[in-house]
């Protein structure tokens, strides 16, 4: 469950921003430093540091093996860009899984909430099954669909022959046709809760009296979300997005676990080709690589989804 | 009157189709694996729509015990445990310092440990890779926790951030004319008026350490002291060579059960910790 790109935070209401009394009597400079000591070297020596140079390494060629790492300016770049087709496949496999099965998983959620906003009865037992898939390991969640999605065994080929529809029965994991998209069911599966349980939490706060009367207005069910709860809705549309362009650049024990890219790179995506490229082919310098412009990726998608929404709610 | 009636009815009845389907969707795989990890291989293969004829029980002995997997929950319960405890007490530190005290520096030290919740997993993976050899604490229990400390600070911080600023400054001051020391300020005032919040960010820093794949797959795949999710999945590599299905699926069912399990228990924190970062506020 990650969250948040830095903007959608919002903070509490400041109750006592400053404390006189502290400040005065006890020099608090002390305990601050103290305070801050052990979670900012945590943070500093094991996150912040290797960040910094992971970006460092991507301009450097170098292996698991080799002791020093050769400076050669931008040339795992440039190979990247220009000559790696894997790497390719892998970006489009991710910005697939962040168009395709990220807009699903949104119509579909912003359904599934508006139903359970409209909803007396089963309301509370519906909300809390949703979230199954999402608090369940991702690894259990993905050998388990392929069991579901298993040629021999699955019961998706099972009741395929139930029905005598034999012909339609695939290797739906295993054959390029249907890898990825098989992937993107399992993806959707396992995100598709968490973004009703926030779409929910936003339509509860849209205040009554708008829709009321838009209602008295003589607007239809329809109208009233089109025209009304939906503008309302914006900002946590724009955050859902951000969640689902960090969480679609992290996919990686999916993919791994389903068939590890297998058939030959048709699911491969990009974090599944970084951990290839560092622990099996130990280029440590390209992996760094493949990390900063899976980063880059992540802003440039960021940033789009900003621009594109924020021009959308001017025009309201 | 009577066509708003039946229009009334019609959208009612599509509400809960979606509703119950999607419900179905959510449940069904859930419930297969339970069932599957009660029949043997034999009938696994023969008909995997039916249910267990007899109850095979003896899956989840063979996944236990031959299959290894008690010492896997035993290895995620020590270092889940472990990292749990000092990420919540280092993460509340430092929430208590930013959320309660000026200096210079605060906010850019406050956004410096939120950008940790926007930075792809994998980015650093390398150099951390090096680092930790360096350190000898590769494929080590203490190399693993110290990492997950490291990666899952940001979510704690946020959310006891906002915690500590609320609370009320007159308490704080009147332990302190009391005599009480700024630390026992901390410790015996605020931190117990925070224990919503440490509940709210411990079931999910819970919950995310006990699912937590790659990072465990990198710095702790030694056999012997592997977590549950890495085990579970070497496992099923093992297990389809010697198609032994049912114990895995049994295994299977051993992993995802503290979860759910634990997520019932506290589902009302935990939605209303999913939305804390967007929509209050």
């Amino acid at each position: 469950m990650r969250r948040s790109d830095g903007n959608p935070i919002r903070e509490a209401e400041p109750g006592g921003q400053k404390l006189p009394g502290l400040a005065y009597l006890h020099r608090p400079s002390r305990l601050i430093v103290l305070f801050l000591a052990p979670a900012l070297l945590f943070y500093l020596v094991f996150y912040i540091y290797p960040m910094a140079k992971a970006m460092f390494l991507s301009f450097h060629r170098g292996s698991a093996t080799s002791e020093e790492f050769v400076y050669v300016g931008t040339e795992n770049f440039q190979k990247l860009l220009l000559h790696d087709s894997a790497f390719w496949t892998s970006l489009w496999h991710n910005l697939e899984l962040v168009v395709v099965a990220g807009t699903v998983t949104l119509v579909l959620a912003l359904a599934l909430a508006m139903a359970l906003t409209q909803t007396g009865r089963g309301r509370g037992f519906f909300r809390v099954i949703f979230l199954f898939p999402n608090v369940m390991p991702v690894v259990a969640a993905a050998i388990l669909w392929s069991f579901v999605l298993n040629p021999s065994f699955g019961i998706v080929n099972g009741l395929l022959r139930q029905l005598k529809l034999e012909s339609f029965c695939r290797a739906w994991l295993g054959e390029p046709q249907t890898a990825l998209w098989a992937v993107m069911v399992i993806q959707i599966w396992a995100a598709v809760g968490f973004y009703v349980v926030l779409l929910y939490a936003g339509i509860l706060n849209v205040p009554r009296q708008y829709t009321e009367a838009a209602r008295l207005d003589g607007a239809n069910g329809f109208q009233v979300f089109w025209h009304v709860t939906l503008p309302m809705l914006t900002e946590i549309l724009r955050i859902a997005i951000i969640y689902i362009v960090i969480g679609s650049a992290n996919t990686f024990a999916l993919v791994f676990l389903v068939n590890e890219g297998e058939p030959r790179r048709h699911t491969e995506v990009l974090m599944t080709y970084l951990y290839e490229q560092a622990f099996r082919n130990g280029n440590f310098g390209y992996a760094c690589s493949i990390g900063v412009m899976t980063l880059v990726f992540v802003i440039g998608l960021a940033a789009t989804v900003n621009l594109l929404i924020r021009k959308e709610s001017v025009e309201l | 009157m009577r066509r708003i009636v039946a229009a009334r009815t019609v959208s009612r009845a599509c509400r809960y189709a979606l509703l119950g389907g999607h419900g179905l969707l959510v449940l069904f795989p859930m419930l297969w694996l339970l069932t599957t990890s009660l029949k043997d291989t034999w009938s696994i293969f023969k008909d995997p729509w039916k249910l267990p004829e007899t109850l095979q029980w003896v899956n989840y002995s063979k996944a236990w015990i031959s299959g290894g997997l008690g010492w896997k929950f035993w290895n995620s319960m020590v270092v889940d445990l472990v990292a749990l405890t000092v990420i919540l007490l280092v993460a509340a530190m430092a929430a208590y310092a930013l959320a309660r005290f000026k200096f210079p520096g605060n906010r850019v030290i406050y956004y410096l440990f939120l950008s940790g919740m926007a930075l792809p997993v994998f980015l650093a993976i390398v150099p951390l890779f090096m680092l930790m050899t360096d350190l000898h604490l590769l494929n080590t229990r203490v190399g693993l926790i110290t990492i997950y400390v490291a990666y899952m600070l940001s979510f704690p911080i946020f959310i006891l951030y906002g915690f500590f600023k609320t609370l009320p400054g007159e308490l704080a001051e009147a332990a302190l004319i009391d005599g009480c020391t700024p630390f026992g300020v901390f410790w015996r005032v605020m931190l117990p008026l925070a224990k919503p919040g440490l509940v709210t960010a411990g079931i999910f820093v819970f919950i995310g350490l006990w699912n937590e794949y790659p990072l465990a797959l990198v710095f702790l795949s030694k056999g012997e002291l592997q977590t549950l999710p890495v085990g579970i999945a070497s496992l099923t590599m093992t297990q389809r060579y010697q198609a032994d299905w049912g114990a895995l699926f049994a295994a299977l069912t051993i992993s995802v059960i503290p979860t759910v399990f634990f997520y019932t228990l506290f589902q009302r924190q935990i939605q209303a910790g999913l939305t804390a970062g967007a929509v209050k506020g």
